[in-house]
């Protein structure tokens, strides 16, 4: 059952790891939600800028539901030695002060928030200090896929190896 | 750095169109979303519609962004890489659901000042968003299983663009290989394949000769070469980097001595297969040991079928024996520079 639960977890039943799959919609619903706060502060879109911010801060804090069990199975994946076990330390660790205080923003935004012309200064002061992290833990994330390889070639193995032999390549005997 | 490493990201060790690529993705999903909301609502839900139109706008404006950086990317795709048709179908999913998208923010424009588009618009963001999954489930499949963009930063030079084949053996499309076809091979099993010019310090090709793949790189003067595949996941060295007299695989960083193909850090364990290499008239050559027998077997099996005689061909030439037999060794490349 555990297995089954990490298999699921990792993306093997879609054929691409699923953490990096779904950090697209945190990433982009906070992100977003700034860039609305801001068109907000500018006198632009009214109420309903505001309430779709707050939907977008709240749709990406359910992401997380999903996103964040995907990452710690991935996280349990890397070894101990390697350098992205403590990169991958440091991103949890980042997203979960970006996970609290988005939460928190959310509170403003569903309570005086919802009815508002333009974002609560509070809850626009919480999105941005959570977007100020965000860059720096996704940009760990991404250091761990594109300078550290980690997913790279997880399920293609079989193909390259193919590709590889018929390169006339030395390999290790097949596992 | 130019515009193009730039708008790869290598000058921020990321790539650029990955990072971009999200908020379009999310922001999309939001405007879907709001769409569903504003449909099914009983009261014309106006904040949704409203909603819907700014995400559908900031999704659409920073696709175009990606769009470009997306194109760039593509270009940087080797001609004969197994990620290319990946790579086009996903731009063909890509680019037809951002001008879907773009028309759907025009729409909603119209939906938010009252007109009656909303079926219209619900579909249209529908129609888009299935080819956005489409094409970035094909997108992640270009980074996780074909390592398209994973340690480009690191590389100061140009990818391979193509794979050079054995200009005797092939019909050879750049411009200084009809120098390397003229030049006649060193001794039986060396192959000339490039122009040295063509590999200045620290740069890598990809080479095909007698079936096998090969990168050749130059590392603190001297040409080595060395096979495509690292010994852990197959990565493509001719991608990788050049550190000292090692060569770096672009996916898991395994490090690999370029004078003995041992693994010098992990998580490759096997060795790589090394060939001879030599600089004759200012040809790069390539020896394949016993590539020479196996010609030789070929054509007898060949002249076989057809019936006619063998040995038409020896595969011990008698010069190379005698050089052979007196302990001569072809010159390196190092020791062939003026």
């Amino acid at each position: 059952m555990a297995n089954a639960i990490k298999s699921f977890l990792l993306g093997r039943w879609l054929g691409h790891p699923l953490h990096p799959a779904l950090v697209h919609v945190p990433i982009a619903m906070w992100v977003g939600a700034l860039i609305m706060d801001i068109l907000s502060l500018f006198g632009v879109g009214g109420n309903a800028l505001v309430r779709t911010a707050c939907v977008a801060v709240l749709a990406g804090l359910a992401s997380t539901l999903i996103v964040v069990p995907a990452g710690i199975a991935e996280w349990t994946q890397i070894r101990r030695e390697k350098p992205a076990w403590m990169m991958a330390l440091w991103h949890m660790v980042m997203n979960v002060c970006v996970v609290l205080l988005m939460i928190a923003s959310v509170i403003v935004r569903l309570g005086r928030g919802w009815h508002a012309a333009q974002v609560p200064l509070i809850a626009f002061t919480l999105t941005l200090l959570g977007d100020l992290v965000l860059p720096v833990s996704g940009y760990v994330g991404g250091r761990m896929v594109y300078d550290q390889g980690i997913g790279i070639a997880r399920m293609s193995k079989k193909r390259y190896r193919r590709i590889a032999a018929a390169g006339r390549a030395n390999l290790p005997p097949q596992t | 750095m130019s515009v193009k490493t730039t708008l790869e990201g290598r000058p921020f060790g990321h790539p650029l169109h990955p990072l971009l690529s999200h908020v379009p993705l999310g922001m999309w999903l939001l405007g879907l979303g709001l769409d569903v909301a504003a449909v099914a609502s009983a009261d014309r839900a106006d904040w949704a519609i409203r909603g819907a139109y700014y995400a559908l706008l900031i999704g659409s404006a920073i696709a175009i962004l990606a769009l470009l950086t997306g194109l760039n990317d593509f270009l940087d795709i080797r001609g004969d890489h197994p990620g290319r048709g990946n790579a086009l179908f996903h731009m063909v999913m890509m680019v037809p659901a951002t001008l879907l998208f773009i028309v759907d923010v025009v729409v909603h424009y119209g939906w938010v000042q009252g007109g009656e588009f909303g079926a219209f618009a619900l579909a249209l963001s529908s129609a888009g968003y299935v080819l956005a999954l489409i094409g970035g489930y094909l997108g992640g499949l270009l980074v996780y299983d074909h390592g398209i963009a994973v340690g480009r930063h690191r590389r100061s030079k140009e990818l391979p663009q193509n794979t050079i084949h054995e200009p005797r053996a092939a019909a050879a499309e750049a411009e200084e290989i009809p120098a390397a076809r003229a030049e006649p091979a060193l001794r039986p099993e060396f192959f000339p394949i490039v122009p040295e010019s063509a590999l200045p310090e620290g740069a890598t090709l990809r080479v095909e000769v007698e079936g096998y793949v090969l990168a050749l790189a130059r590392a603190q003067g001297k040409i080595y070469a060395v096979q495509e595949f690292c010994t852990h996941r197959c990565g493509p060295l001719s991608e990788g980097t050049i550190h000292g007299g090692n060569i770096r695989c672009p996916w898991h960083n395994s490090c690999f001595d370029l004078t003995t193909g041992e693994p010098t850090h992990g998580p490759a364990k096997v060795a790589l297969k090394t060939f001879e290499t030599a600089v004759r008239n200012g040809i790069v050559q390539i020896r394949i040991p016993g590539a020479a027998a196996e010609r030789a077997e070929t054509e007898r099996a060949e002249a076989e079928r057809a019936g006619g005689p063998m040995g038409r061909r020896n595969p011990r030439d008698p010069e190379s024996a005698r050089s052979e037999a007196r302990g001569e060794q072809p010159r390196r490349s190092a020791s062939d520079k003026p």
